[in-house]
This record gives C-alpha cells, sequence and structure tokens, in this order.
C-alpha cells in the first residue's frame, strides 16, 4: 500500500497514557512493527492493550490521557495530528475491529451500506459486490439490503471484517475480534482474517489475552504487563524461551495438556443426577423450533461432566431445563431418586436446594448494589433458613471454602477482581448445599491465570463434598483439566460421550475432531511453525501458500 | 412471512384497541368526577330562590334523578352516536368544540413542532458535550425551563415581545368565524409559552440517550472509522436515539394540552383549554366532559404515533421479521 518498505510501519515510542486520577495506563511503551508484519500483543485484562491498541488510532477513551511519546504509523504522526488530519488517516491508512464487531455494526443502517460508505472513490455496485464476496458473503443485492438483525451471527463477523477491509488500510488492528465466538466459529473467523492480511499485504496488530490464540499466526509478540512491556521479540523465541517470569507463567498456564489429577474420583454409586429423554425448543412465531432431542445424562456423586459444543449446540438450555427456568417439552429430571417439577416454579425450596448454578458473568449476576456478606446471607437464609446469626457464621465458613478472605463481605461486586468475583458466586451456589453444581462457561470471562486456580477450586470441592458437577465449556483446556467425562453436543444430539482422555485423544465424530484440531497448545503450535517456517513471512516478499 | 401479517399491522391493530380502552377509563374518571364535584347544574341554572319543587323538575327533566351509571351510559350513547349534549348557552357542543378543537389543533402544531425541535436541539447538543461547561450551562437553562410554570413564561413573553419591543400581539384574538392562520403572528407567544416547558422537559430525555449512543460500540466504531461528524451523527448516533426519545416527546404533549388551559386563558385564545376553563367556572358539564374526552383522545392519538415513529424507527419491526 505504502511504499515504506525500510521503515517500520508502526512506532509507538516511549508512550504514556494516564487516568483521570493520574494513575499510569501506559508507561513509556515502545514498539515498532515491520511492514506487512504481524504483531501479538499479548496480557490480562487490565494490563492496557486495549488502550494501546486504540491510541495507534490516535483514540483515548473518555478518562484516558496522553502524556508523553510518539505513535508514527506508515509515516503519519499520529498523537500530532489535527482533527481533520486524523480523521483522514483513521478514513485511509489503519482499520480497528473491536472486541464484538456485530455490536460495531449499527441496527438501523444497511450491511451494504455500512459498508459502501468506508470504500475509496465511487462505491459503485460491482465494487461492492466484490468487497462482499471477497470475505465468503453473497454479494447480491438483495443480501446487501439487508439490515444487521437479518444476517446470522458468522456473517455480521463478516461483515465487520468487510467494513474494516473497505477503506483498503496498511494496518488492521484487531483487538480479540474472536473472543466472543465458540472455537469452530472463532477459527473460520481467524483463517478468514489471516487469508484477507496475506492478499492485501496488511501489518497487523493482534491483541488477545488468548496467548494460543495469538501464537497460531503472530511474528513479533509483545507481553504487557500493568502498562509495561514485560518481554518483546519473535514468537518463537518468546514461546520457547520465556524470560520474564510472568512470561513463563502465562505460557504454562495457556498449556492445555495440563491434564487433572490423576486419580481421579471415578464417580461411585447411583447417578446423583439422571436426566432422562429431555426434549426442550422454542417457538417462532408458530413454529416450534428444537433445540435439544432425546438428551439422556447420569452423573454420579463426585463425578464431573463436561458439556461441549458450538454455540447453538444446546448447551445452555440443558443446563436451563435442570435448573428449571426452561420448559421441556417433556422428558424428566432425577436428583437422588426425586423427579423434580419442570418449572422451577412447581419446585419446593428444598428441590431447588439440589440443583445450583455457577453463571458465566459474576459481574452480570451478583446484585451490585449488595455487598458480598449481604449476597451470601440472603443465600443462606432462604435456601436454609438459617437464622441472622448462624447465616453470619456460615458465610465466613464460605469465604474460607472458597480461599476468599472474610473480609471481602463487606465489599461491593464492583470493589472486586474477577476472579474473585467468580468464587463469590460459586460462594453463593455453594452456600445451598447442592447435590449438583452446574457451572456454565465459569472461566471464559476471566483471565488465563486466574482460571486455573477456579477450576482447582471446583475440583476441590467437588472431591471434598462429594458433590456432581456438570461443567459447560467451549474451551478444552478447560474440560481437560478438571472433568472426568466429556458429552459433545451437536444441533441438539449427543454426538460422542466418554471419558475426557479417550473423546479428546481420540475423537471419532467429526466434529469432536474439529473442536480439538482447534484447540492445538502453544508449544504444539510453537512446534508447527518451526517446520512450517512461518517466520520467513517477514523476509520475503512472497507469501507461502498456506 | 406473506401469510403472516406484518407485525406492524398487528403492533397499531393492538395499540388501537389499548387506545379504545384508556379512553373508556378516562371517560368513566371524567364523568365520576362531574359527578362527584359540588354544586347542582339545576340549582345553578335556576338560581337561589328557586323552589325545590322548580328544581326536581328541572333535574327530572335534564335526567339528573337517574342512577348515575344510566346517566353515563346515555351520556357515552350520545358521544359514540355524535351527540356531545347541550351548553348552558343552549347550543349543541359539537359544533362548539369543532371550532375550538380545530383552533387548538393549528396552535399544538406549531407547540408541537416547537417542543420537538427545542428537546432535539438541546438535547443532543448537550448531550455531545456531557461533561463540558457547555452541557453544564444547557442543563441549568433546561432546568429552569422545566421548573419555571407555563403563565410565568406567558408573562415574561408579552412584557418583552408584546409591550417592550412590540414583535407580537400581547392578545391572540380570533375574530368569530376566522382562522388563527389568518394572522400567524398571534400564535407565536402562546407557542412559544407552551413549548419551552415541555421541550426542556423533554430535552433531558433526548440529552440521556444520546449519551448513552455516543459510547456505544457502533457510534465509536464509526468514529474510529475516520467518519465526518456530522454522517457519524446523521448515520450512526441519532437513528438508534429516535425510538427512545418519540415516547418521550408524546409525553410532552401531553404536557401541551394541560399548559393549553393555562396559556390560552392567558391569551384570550380561543381553543379548547379556553373552554374547558370557562365551562368548569360555570360548571357546564357537558362542555367539561366533551373537552376533556377531546383532550384525552389528543393524548393518547400522540402516544400512538409516538409509538409507530418508535416502530418505524427500529428495522427489526420495520421489515417485518
Amino acid at each position: 500500500m505504502n511504499g515504506h518498505q525500510i521503515e517500520d510501519a508502526v512506532r509507538v515510542a516511549r508512550l504514556r497514557v494516564e487516568d483521570a486520577a493520574g494513575r499510569p495506563i501506559l508507561g513509556d511503551v515502545s514498539v515498532a512493527i515491520p511492514p506487512r508484519a504481524r504483531l501479538g500483543l499479548v496480557g490480562e485484562s487490565g494490563a492496557g492493550k486495549t488502550t494501546l491498541a486504540l491510541s495507534l488510532l490516535g483514540h483515548f477513551r473518555p478518562g484516558l490521557t496522553c502524556t508523553g511519546g510518539a505513535i508514527h504509523v506508515a509515516g503519519h504522526d499520529v498523537l500530532g495530528a489535527s482533527a481533520r488530519q486524523l480523521r483522514a488517516y483513521r478514513r485511509s491508512v489503519v482499520s480497528y475491529l473491536g472486541q464484538d464487531p456485530a455490536a460495531a455494526l449499527t441496527p438501523n443502517m444497511r450491511i451494504g451500506a455500512q459498508v459502501a460508505e468506508l470504500l475509496h472513490g465511487d462505491g459503485d455496485d460491482e465494487a461492492l459486490r466484490e468487497r462482499f464476496e471477497a470475505v465468503g458473503l453473497p454479494g447480491d443485492a438483495e443480501f446487501r439490503r439487508r439490515y444487521p438483525h437479518e444476517v446470522s451471527g458468522g456473517q455480521l463477523q463478516r461483515v465487520a471484517i468487510a467494513r474494516a477491509l473497505a477503506p483498503d488500510p496498511a494496518v488492521l488492528i484487531l483487538d480479540e475480534p474472536t473472543a466472543a465466538l465458540d472455537l469452530l466459529t472463532r477459527g473460520l473467523i481467524a483463517d478468514e482474517i489471516e487469508r484477507q492480511a496475506d492478499l492485501h499485504e496488511l501489518t497487523l496488530v493482534m491483541v488477545s489475552h488468548d496467548l494460543a490464540m495469538v501464537a497460531r499466526s503472530a511474528d513479533e509478540l509483545v507481553v504487557l504487563r500493568d502498562g509495561v512491556v514485560v518481554e518483546s521479540g519473535a514468537v518463537d523465541a518468546v514461546l520457547s524461551r520465556p524470560s520474564h517470569p510472568y512470561t513463563r507463567e502465562l505460557v504454562a498456564a495457556s498449556d492445555g495438556t495440563a491434564s487433572r489429577a490423576e486419580g481421579a474420583s471415578e464417580g461411585s454409586g447411583d447417578a446423583v443426577l439422571s436426566v432422562r429423554e429431555l426434549a426442550a425448543g422454542y417457538h417462532q412465531g408458530r413454529e416450534p423450533v428444537p433445540v435439544i432431542e432425546d438428551f439422556a445424562l447420569d452423573v454420579a456423586p463426585g463425578e464431573c461432566v463436561a458439556l461441549i459444543g458450538a454455540s447453538g449446540s444446546g448447551k445452555s438450555t440443558i443446563a436451563r431445563c435442570l435448573l428449571g427456568l426452561h420448559l421441556p417439552d417433556r422428558g424428566e429430571v432425577v436428583v437422588e431418586g426425586n423427579q423434580l417439577a419442570p418449572g422451577v416454579r412447581q419446585r419446593s425450596v428444598a428441590e431447588r436446594r439440589t440443583i445450583q448454578l455457577v453463571p458465566q458473568d459474576p459481574l452480570g449476576s451478583l446484585n451490585p448494589r449488595r455487598r458480598v456478606g449481604d449476597t451470601l446471607r440472603h443465600a443462606l437464609r432462604t435456601m436454609r433458613g438459617l437464622s441472622r446469626r448462624d447465616a453470619d457464621a456460615e458465610a465466613a465458613q464460605l469465604m474460607e471454602r472458597v480461599r476468599l478472605s472474610p473480609e471481602l463481605l463487606q465489599r461491593f461486586p464492583r470493589d472486586l477482581s474477577g476472579g474473585e468475583r467468580q468464587r463469590v458466586a460459586i460462594a453463593r451456589a455453594l452456600a445451598a448445599e447442592p447435590h449438583v453444581l452446574i457451572c456454565d462457561e465459569v472461566t471464559s470471562a476471566l483471565d488465563v491465570s486466574v482460571e486455573a486456580s477456579i477450576l482447582d477450586l471446583i475440583d476441590e470441592l467437588r472431591s471434598s463434598s462429594g458433590m456432581a458437577v456438570l461443567l459447560i465449556a467451549h474451551d478444552l483446556r478447560v474440560v481437560r483439566r478438571i472433568a472426568d467425562r466429556a458429552v459433545v453436543l451437536h444441533d441438539g444430539h449427543v454426538c460422542e460421550q466418554g471419558a475426557v482422555a479417550d473423546v479428546l485423544g481420540t475423537p471419532t465424530h467429526q466434529l469432536t475432531q474439529a473442536l480439538v484440531a482447534a484447540d492445538r497448545p502453544v508449544a504444539d503450535i510453537v512446534q508447527s511453525r518451526v517446520s512450517e517456517g512461518i517466520n520467513q513471512r517477514t523476509h520475503s516478499k512472497m507469501v507461502s501458500p498456506r | 412471512m406473506s401469510a403472516r401479517p406484518n407485525p406492524l399491522v398487528r403492533a397499531v391493530v393492538r395499540r388501537l384497541a389499548a387506545s379504545v380502552a384508556v379512553l373508556l377509563g378516562v371517560s368513566i374518571l371524567l364523568f365520576s368526577a362531574t359527578v362527584v364535584l359540588p354544586g347542582d347544574p339545576a340549582t345553578r341554572i335556576l338560581g337561589r330562590e328557586a323552589t325545590p319543587e322548580n328544581v326536581e323538575a328541572l333535574r327530572e327533566q335534564m335526567g339528573l334523578d337517574r342512577p348515575v351509571p344510566v346517566q353515563y351510559a346515555d351520556w357515552l350513547g350520545g358521544v359514540v352516536t355524535g351527540d356531545l349534549g347541550t351548553a348552558s348557552s343552549g347550543r349543541p357542543v359539537g359544533p362548539l368544540l369543532r371550532e375550538r378543537a380545530s383552533n387548538s389543533l393549528v396552535l399544538a402544531a406549531f407547540a408541537a413542532t416547537l417542543t420537538v425541535a427545542i428537546a432535539l436541539v438541546v438535547g443532543v447538543a448537550s448531550g455531545l458535550r456531557v461533561g463540558r461547561p457547555e452541557d453544564s450551562a444547557l442543563s441549568v437553562a433546561a432546568l429552569v425551563g422545566v421548573s419555571i410554570p407555563d403563565f410565568v413564561v406567558a408573562g415574561v413573553l408579552v412584557s418583552l415581545f408584546a409591550f417592550t419591543i412590540e414583535w407580537f400581539p400581547p392578545v391572540s384574538l380570533v375574530l368569530a368565524g376566522g382562522s388563527p392562520l389568518d394572522r400567524p403572528s398571534i400564535l407565536v407567544l402562546p407557542a412559544v409559552a407552551l413549548a419551552v416547558p415541555a421541550g426542556a422537559w423533554a430535552s433531558r430525555y433526548v440529552r440521556a440517550a444520546v449519551v448513552d449512543a455516543r459510547t456505544a460500540p457502533n457510534v465509536e466504531a464509526a468514529r474510529l472509522a475516520g467518519l465526518s461528524p456530522q454522517r457519524v451523527l446523521f448515520r450512526h448516533l441519532l437513528p438508534g436515539v429516535i425510538g427512545p426519545t418519540a415516547q418521550v416527546l408524546a409525553a410532552a404533549t401531553g404536557f401541551l394540552v394541560g399548559g393549553s388551559v393555562v396559556v390560552e386563558q392567558i391569551f384570550a385564545y380561543p381553543g379548547m383549554g379556553s373552554l374547558l376553563a370557562s365551562a368548569v367556572a360555570v360548571e357546564d358539564i357537558d362542555v367539561i366532559l366533551a373537552t376533556g374526552l377531546a383532550m384525552a383522545v389528543a393524548v393518547v392519538t400522540s402516544f400512538l404515533l409516538a409509538d409507530l415513529a418508535g416502530a418505524l424507527a427500529n428495522p427489526r419491526l420495520r421489515t417485518g421479521l
């Protein structure tokens, strides 16, 4: 695009950003990316990744101010630009694909118009058709006249990509655009982005908290922690010989091969939870849409069963049926020999206590106006009928069980870290002394290094109390770590099940194979990168077809 | 999709049915209010010195001796068939109300346009500059506008624009048989007096919607794509604001209807508001009932239009999926 062969495509020099209170968000960050290289920007939430990514566009979120440094992208001085120059720069040099690309589309505008408004020159019909077809979308006028709500989620992601590519940028900044997707869709979209990057010789900046995600396609790696670059260099070098302890921790944490402790309780005795012939769905207009059909499952005391599948495969619907939040069309849910009423309203408190949920997003499920202690006491008093004093004592004990200091009982959820919040959510579920604990993607909102400790906690609680755990996950790393058995769902049917080692070790169903293939650990990726010689890309002009 | 009726049509039909129910409820409340009002129309017509026998005879003639539900059913039957009763002057209420309502409609159209303009301009301007001095200034101005009663606004306007600089007439008389549009300048001051409090109130909601929308991911994305501020505002930000604020603007026209009772009196404008005010003063029951119901119809209609506007601003409803 731009003829800067020698000059770096992106050069950030000693960038400093502070928040309104004067605390440093980025401290003296320097990054250089050669043209057509791919930079992976890794770090935990709060490390300053998004701040750095947005600064490349000359944008600082409200409350943040840049207090020093310089940014040059393809010869443009980003921080010194006037508002008009900045608009022209964003319009032609750099594109940004954010965390939820579908949400970045305006609901009131036709998707064709949203791509067309960013094309250069006269966006005639033929040019627009090509742009749509280039990202694997139908290019016909009928499709382009649709509104965002009229296309599927995967298609929306592609529209967002077409939009990001419309101005023919030299630099594309990807801020975890696939984080919210399941593994399969994530793989497809990542492949699409890579294909486009190859095709248009883009310089990529990829922001992620998932090391494995970045390791697959980046050339250079920058590890951020608390706004400071702790390690940078070629991906292979950093991953195979991480020098900073934090990087070593990240590499170890994202290494999915670490399997659960041996001698796992095999689950003994009669099933504590058994599900028979469960079928459920919803209605679209008057049309019934089945989501799950003839689902059956037995979980023994102390056993951990993982439900795996792409989004839309019915995992959550099953969980909601078990909890009585979704009325199944037929089927029964039996806990400890007692058949539960289908709807939660018909269940007695004693029945409700038997199955408890730890939801995906602890921030959304904890009442923001209640202190942690009030949340736990409320659960203890309504579920177990404890007196005020007993509830106080029990709440402190629960905090100890989830390895939190009882001092946090006085805090509000917003004053806790993500990991602490999830522990509180687990403590709230434990308050009911459940026989079955449903964990719905409990770690997907957490950083990798926190993830392990939460999973270990669940594992430990399970073995100490004999509670059965139903784990819903799309991340196989999580499944490998604590599950005994895996049940793979596809379009509402069980397509494969068995011991985790068998199902994930020698998958027989196509879907399981695809899931396993999409979940290669970091070590594997580094290995294959070396043998495929991916690193040649920055040095040769030709891009090897992969 | 062809077999099913458009959801927009279904929604409108549902709303219409609900509106009828609301009007029925309003009519019951209105009628009850006139029943419990102190004073007796027959006594008032005949004067204090009338003999109880005469009063009783008139009450019987007016139907006031019948049970209240029967009187209500009788009145409602008349309304449905177009007979709104008789004013104390002996004129039928229908033509009287029609003339006054059309005058009010003209004033309301002026005032509503002005209200929407004030609400949108002030709301969008301060919402886009949230936290800055301009926003604070506009917020204070809006609060002042909401807090000052409309009759004070009217008084200030008259003393400024009618007496100090004589731009507009201090009273808004309409000649009998004439239309207010014969001399549009008479509409300006009453319309402004009505629109300032209503527009200031509605602007707070528009501001809140804009504040939310400006940090929405799609608006941030449009800005990061380097689109011009105008395009970001009109194509990406405002369309998402229209739906939620249409309701508020409809509620603001409710302000207008209430305010018209006072403001039309001040400017001696022959609309429904002044008709109601004078009818209440002389306990002209049939006029009170008919005017009150007409005002309720106006408010309900504006909410209906707002729902429609909100639905049209939402592509999910508009495209019938």
